[in-house]
């Protein structure tokens, strides 16, 4: 009980040391955040033209601009930039430090990610105004769409960044993980719902995306919100969710322990 | 200018050697072109795969695009990108203070930071773009002519201009701000132009084409290559390829002042 006092205190204590850090860099935050929404803006644009000489996939215009807007805030509140930090971190042997610490290194991760957000977020949520004013995106609000949302978003953001970390620690082993991490980062792209929303993917690809767990980081809280899904196609959706968060937790519980023992400091 | 060319030569061999000195980076490359490649050719087929022409371009015309992305990015990440890549950035020339031996040599500065890496596994995906090109151009049933080639390539050398001009405009930026995270700013433009510019709105069009002149870098020699392209854009390209590199040559003077070296 003290002992899980005293690990949120330090974990609070690490999220506020990485917050000023980056607070002092911001213009560096913002410009990342401006390449991360730079990707679903131009898929934005090039599914509401193909929307304009014809509705694709029961999608229309207004339809497409609000599910590209959502991406962009999706994205940027799920996106684990520890994943990277992390891989490097190992290579150089600052992992060291983390170890020493009296909490586990995914506490430096997690505060990593938190501060990234909690700067990153306020920048991306002014754009997205901005462009929401000019763009008029179509949008119905509705209670339980918006609960079952912020539900979905939470999962995804455990999801996506489990998976990201466990990824990472692959680095114990082979002290690079970068190869690993831009596969995922593509699987995620054309399966996530990045490059269109899931149900306009062709045939099997669509197959795929159902199962695999990409969906469920980006996509699916969007889908939700929108108001997309059937209830039974909501139900199967939060089951592969929380299949493929127990499926990663467990991965990281097996590689984190093997990893450990594997791990040589490098540098001094 | 023998010269020049022998020094080229020389970048070109130690970048080799230096290259060559980490195999296992090699794998790891090989994966990023194949995942480019993918990337690029998946959000052209499923665009398609839900609409038959887009601003009027059709399949392989679009294809021919990609082709022109990728190969403008191969070509940047052979010389231009690694070479100016180098000055910015945490860990850069700027930031710890290696640029001191850059100014030091006895060369002019900007022929320097220009051209002194190479990256030669670069090349395969040179080759490969190329491949794309070759089955847009199959599919599209059009024979290549000399004068069509000789127009593309003239539009190609307008596009590597403006990329060079802009890559030593943020280069640049270094000496004002050093951590500007310059390849990043440069990689989010330039997704831009995996699409033509037709498909963005009036407002974004005109700001890409003449102020972030993404559809010069990749609409325009596609639109060389696949048909028509009016004799006035390469004109207009022409002179804002060459206002671009004066402007950036000149930026660069300029921010070299402001260098004062770091530590001691």
């Amino acid at each position: 009980m003290t002992l899980q006092r005293m690990n949120l205190r330090g974990g609070w204590a690490l999220v506020r040391k990485s917050l000023f850090r980056y607070m002092a860099g911001r213009g560096f935050f913002w410009t990342l955040a401006l390449g991360w929404m730079m990707g679903p803006l131009v898929y934005m644009f090039v599914w509401t033209t193909a929307a304009r000489q014809g509705a694709a996939g029961g999608f229309a215009r207004g339809d497409f601009v609000l599910y590209y807007l959502c991406l962009i805030l999706v994205n940027q509140f799920t996106y684990p930039v520890s994943n990277w930090t992390v891989g490097d971190i190992i290579r150089v042997g600052g992992f060291s430090a983390w170890l020493l610490r009296p909490l586990p290194p995914i506490y430096e991760a997690i505060a990593t990610d938190v501060a990234t957000k909690m700067v990153c977020m306020p920048f991306s949520l002014a754009v997205v105004a901005v462009l929401g004013l000019v763009l008029r995106p179509t949008f119905v609000f509705s209670w339980p769409a918006a609960l079952a949302f912020v539900l979905a978003l939470l999962l995804a953001l455990a999801l996506r960044f489990t998976l990201a970390y466990v990824l990472a620690l692959v680095a114990l082993w082979s002290q690079r993980a970068d190869a690993l991490l831009g596969l995922n980062d593509t699987f995620l792209f054309l399966l996530g719902g990045q490059v269109a929303p899931t149900a306009l993917l062709p045939g099997v690809l669509h197959g795929i995306a159902t199962v695999l767990p990409y969906r469920y980081m980006i996509g699916f809280p969007i889908e939700l919100l929108m108001g997309r899904l059937s209830r039974a196609e909501m139900v199967v959706g939060f089951a592969w969710q929380v299949g493929w968060l127990a499926a990663a937790v467990l991965l990281h519980q097996f590689v984190w322990r093997r990893g450990i023992r594997r791990y040589v400091a490098v540098g001094g | 200018m023998g010269y020049y060319v022998r020094l080229i030569r020389l970048f070109i061999q130690t970048s080799f050697q230096r290259e060559t000195a980490f195999r296992a980076n090699f794998a790891i490359n090989l994966l990023n072109t194949a995942l480019t490649l993918i990337a690029g050719l998946a959000g052209v087929t499923i665009l398609f795969s839900q609409v038959e022409t887009i601003q009027g371009w059709t399949f392989p015309q679009a294809l021919a695009l990609v082709g022109v992305y990728l190969l403008v990015g191969a070509l940047r990440d052979v010389c231009i990108g690694p070479s100016l890549e180098s000055l910015g950035g945490l860990g850069g020339e700027v930031f710890g203070g290696a640029f001191d031996f850059t100014l030091l040599k006895p060369l002019p500065t900007q022929f320097l930071v220009s051209f002194r890496s190479w990256r030669l596994w670069a090349l395969g995906d040179l080759l490969l773009s190329l491949v794309v090109l070759g089955v847009a151009l199959a599919r599209l049933g059009q024979a290549l002519t000399l004068p069509g080639l000789a127009v593309f390539l003239v539009a190609l050398l307008i596009s590597m201009t403006i990329v060079y001009a802009v890559l030593l405009l943020l280069a640049s930026g270094v000496f004002w701000y050093r951590g500007v995270p310059l390849a990043w700013i440069f990689d989010s433009l330039i997704q831009m132009g995996r699409y033509p510019v037709g498909i963005y709105p009036g407002w974004l069009r005109l700001l890409l084409t003449w102020v972030v002149p993404v559809g010069f870098i990749t609409t325009v020699p596609a639109q060389a290559l696949t048909g028509q392209v009016p004799a006035l854009t390469l004109l207009g390209g022409a002179a804002l390829a060459a206002g671009l590199l004066v402007l950036a040559s000149a930026f660069l003077r300029l921010s070299l002042r402001r260098y004062s070296s770091a530590s001691s």
